[in-house]
């Protein structure tokens, strides 16, 4: 247990270690940022305009009002964020393509960490990241949730239950690249799965609903949290929501290790 | 002329090499489509089924399920092509060339575009007869007939908007960013996530004048209904005004750019 717990900390540190040299190496090109950013931004007025007209026209979503709604926009835009952050797990494909796994695979630790969380794109994820915090904080104070611990902890860990998600989802879906010879489909259908969170679940007909919770969990990554802290999880869904994000990580796993094997490369 | 005719049908074969990607593309237009659509129930719904932003709630559906293909069908990808053959020293290879750079970009995406539009064709008609059938939205024949050459045109003019953008790479080096996020941009003002007429009455007026809104949103007018025969027919003429002056433009921006550009290579 205590080596177990020591080697956590090792990766801990080094994961520390990598974002501090990701943050390096983005601001040694600081425009580079700065149009990452706009790129971002351009993206993200997109996903504000949906929230434009909720608000603009008052309209209620299922059993949600605007205030509520701004909520789960905010959650999107903010996983969004950490998707984007990911940028060693959205650079599988291209690693893998270009053969640049032989070089990670002779260094000390795991494979996978190493390759996952070596690199994180900054630039993407700031805006994301900083405007989903604001608008969650928003529609929190908007709809009175009280600012208690219970609350904050629930909202927190479902959130953190979206990250491993966000994560797992990502993995395979850029994992699949051990088995095809082009993911530029599955990449676009992915991200236009992912775009269904752009707005809460209650919008869509019970046959939707059923399929992105229990077929392909893609709402449980942004609409959890927010139904917690409003009182709209029962027991089943609450169980749930934390079960997926375990099952899905050890799912990713599983797939990483077989794709690892499948992996061949031929250097000169 | 044969030769640009032989690039349109280099550009047809070609872009019949991809067609899984092609129709994966068409695929994942569809989910943010589904997204809107009940968005718009839900909206209708709580309105009582009145006419919101100038569009009845069939026109809006039409709207939103057409919106997504057509602004597909009018991204061109011109700023990144030009972009790459500035920065690569590309462009050499075609001023050696006995032709005319923008017409060849133009016929080759042109016959690139035109599995596209058969498609569209389809798309188009399956999506009428698909409002047809559900909230018994009928679509005047004039209205059909006009809206193909305004999509035409409309990749055009979306062609010329981006042409001219894309001659900024002369001058700018790190510019691929800047063209994804105007892209975005564009897109969002021209009418191709909601109509126009959802930012306000100002933006409205003010979207007359320019070119953007000619792309996607009066296009998409056109087949709703939303605008007349002869407005229609005025539409096709600010299109054709508009790529006339933006043909100019990008003309004077190749020619001022193509000053500054020099290749070095062996």
């Amino acid at each position: 247990m205590k080596e177990r717990l020591h080697e956590l900390k090792w990766y801990v540190k080094v994961a520390i270690h990598f974002g501090k040299l990701s943050l390096q190496s983005t601001m040694e090109y600081p425009l580079n940022f700065a149009s990452g950013v706009c790129v971002e931004l351009a993206y993200m007025m997109i996903k504000l305009v949906y929230l434009y007209v909720v608000l603009s026209t008052g309209m209620k979503v299922g059993s949600l009002t605007p205030d509520m709604v701004i909520i789960f926009v905010g959650t999107y835009i903010f996983m969004t964020g950490v998707w984007m952050l990911l940028s060693g797990v959205n650079s599988i494909p291209e690693q893998v393509v270009r053969g640049d796994l032989d070089l990670l695979m002779t260094k000390p630790g795991s494979l996978q960490f190493l390759q996952t969380f070596g690199k994180y794109n900054f630039a993407l994820a700031f805006p994301n990241a900083a405007v989903g915090i604001f608008l969650m904080a928003g529609g929190w104070k908007r709809c009175a949730i009280p600012v208690t611990i219970s609350y904050i902890g629930v909202f927190v860990l479902y959130l953190a239950a979206g990250i491993v998600l966000t994560y797992s989802f990502g993995l395979m879906a850029a994992l699949l690249v051990f088995w095809v010879t082009s993911l530029n489909a599955v990449s676009t259908l992915y991200a236009a799965l992912w775009d269904y969170n752009n707005m809460p679940m209650e919008l869509y007909p019970k046959v939707i609903k059923q399929t992105g919770t229990f077929l392909l969990p893609i709402f449980l990554v942004t609409n959890w949290s927010g139904m917690a802290v409003l009182g709209k999880l029962d027991m089943v869904q609450m169980i749930w929501g934390i079960a997926v994000p375990v099952f899905a990580f050890i799912l990713s796993r599983l797939m990483w290790k077989a794709g690892v094997r499948r992996y061949t490369s031929a250097n000169g | 002329m044969g030769k640009y005719k032989t690039v349109f049908f280099v550009g047809v074969s070609h872009s019949m090499e991809y067609r899984f990607d092609f129709f994966m593309s068409l695929l994942s237009t569809v989910f943010p489509i589904i997204m809107q659509v009940f968005i718009w129930v839900s909206m209708y719904g709580s309105s009582g089924g009145d006419a919101m932003y100038g569009y009845t709630f069939p026109q809006m559906i039409m709207y939103v399920v057409v919106a997504g293909a057509v602004s597909k069908f009018t991204n061109t990808g011109i700023e990144y092509m030009v972009n790459e053959d500035i920065h690569s020293g590309g462009i050499a290879g075609y001023l050696v060339r006995p032709v005319n750079y923008i017409g060849f970009r133009l016929c080759d995406i042109l016959g690139n575009k035109f599995a596209s539009m058969i498609t569209m064709v389809f798309v188009t008609m399956g999506a009428l007869l698909l409002l047809f059938l559900t909230v018994d939205f009928v679509v005047p024949p004039a209205a059909v007939i006009l809206f193909f050459p305004s999509l035409a045109l409309a990749a055009v003019l979306n062609f010329f908007i981006f042409f001219c953008l894309s001659t900024l790479a002369f001058w700018l080096t790190e510019i691929g960013n800047f063209f994804h996020a105007m892209s975005v941009v564009i897109m969002v003002m021209s009418g191709g996530v909601f109509p126009v007429s959802v930012f306000g009455s100002t933006y409205e007026d003010i979207s007359r004048y320019i070119p953007l809104t000619y792309t996607v949103n009066y296009p998409i007018r056109i087949l709703s209904g939303t605008v007349g025969v002869w407005e229609a027919a005025e539409v096709l003429c600010v299109q054709l005004i508009w790529i006339f002056m933006l043909a100019v433009l990008g003309r004077f921006c190749w020619h001022l750019g193509l000053k500054k550009y020099v290749a070095v290579g062996g």
